[in-house]
């Protein structure tokens, strides 16, 4: 068989199904806008199922329910210091979703909503526009102030406040890239994978084939921690924006 | 807790993978925001070269900041050992 390097990309392709225009803004339905709602569809059917007879003694589905709760509930609060506990529904939507995104895209035919930069870049800037929102809200015009670091020198201050500003900027800018990046170059390796595996001759087909079963395996694990990282790092955030300066 | 093995070789490419984002994301805006005065104030290429700077030393302290905080939670993990 001829090597088809087509089918390692074929599947970030983003098929419109119904254009839909509201005057400039694009509401089209397309493949990433239908495998975000089965992704939640599948997150809240799985949660509800897991708690529909809660008992004091947890069953195993009810018990990994809470357990995933926990563990957001912990880290949120770990990592907001002042009054994490208003974050953890926030927190913990945000984790299902995102791991639900990247877990959808691991089932045969289906689409990754995450490997588009602009689903993963709506995410970051809509929690980094939250973050500066409570920034305001907490210290006014004192934000500012966060971007001329203290026990600067007044001589050094012309270079390190646009350094600040552009770290500062760089936020939204890693957290949407990271996530992006891992779960596309996940998938593309993926797909090198199952093509030379189908292209090599069949004694040697099981090679490439049965590495894809280990990349598979390796790709459930950063689906995890990519929405682990990605959360946490919104409560860092949060925590920067609510903290003193 | 005793740390596995496994876990610290999964922190490595953590690591690794921060590393990359956080250099090539400050670079990005630093070209971007040069890159846009320059177009405004007609002054090509100079604002460009200088936010590129600007934004790979913004690179480069976010990375310090990262470390440090990395250090701290090492160092407190073996202080609970």
């Amino acid at each position: 068989m001829s090597l088809d390097m087509a089918g390692t990309i074929n599947h970030f392709k983003v098929i419109v199904y119904q254009d839909i225009h509201i005057g400039t803004i694009d509401l089209s339905i397309s493949n990433t806008v239908v495998f975000m709602l089965l992704a939640i569809a599948t997150v809240v059917i799985l949660l509800k199922l897991a708690f529909i007879r809660a008992k004091v003694i947890p069953g195993y589905g009810q018990l990994l329910g809470e357990m995933l709760y926990e563990f957001i509930a912990k880290q949120t609060t770990l990592n907001i210091h002042q009054d994490g506990k208003d974050y953890i529904p926030l927190m913990f939507t945000m984790f299902t979703f995102i791991l639900g995104c990247n877990l959808i895209g691991l089932l045969p035919g289906a689409f990754t909503p995450t490997s588009q930069l602009a689903v993963t870049g709506t995410l970051a800037v809509g929690m980094f526009g939250f973050a500066i929102w409570l920034r305001f809200n907490k210290h006014g015009w004192g934000f500012f102030r966060a971007f001329s670091p203290q026990g600067v020198p007044k001589v050094l201050l012309p270079l390190m406040v646009p350094i600040e500003i552009i770290s500062f900027l760089a936020r939204p800018v890693t957290l949407a890239l990271r996530l992006f990046a891992n779960m596309t170059a996940g998938h593309m390796a993926l797909g090198v994978l199952a093509v030379l595996g189908l292209a090599a001759p069949w004694f040697l087909q099981w090679l490439p084939l049965g590495f894809t079963v280990i990349q598979i395996a390796l790709e459930i694990m950063i689906a995890f921690i990519q929405s682990y990282i990605f959360v946490i790092l919104s409560c860092v955030y949060i925590d920067d924006a609510l903290a003193e300066h | 807790m005793t740390k596995l093995k496994q876990d610290e070789h999964l922190h490595g490419h953590q690591w690794g993978l921060r590393v990359g984002s956080e250099i090539v994301a400050s670079t990005m805006i630093g070209l971007t925001i040069g890159y846009f005065l320059d177009l405004w104030l007609h002054t090509r290429p100079i604002f460009l070269c200088i936010f590129a700077i600007f934004g790979l030393m913004a690179g480069f302290l976010n990375l310090y900041r990262l470390m440090v905080i990395d250090l701290d939670a090492k160092h407190a993990d073996k202080k609970d050992e």
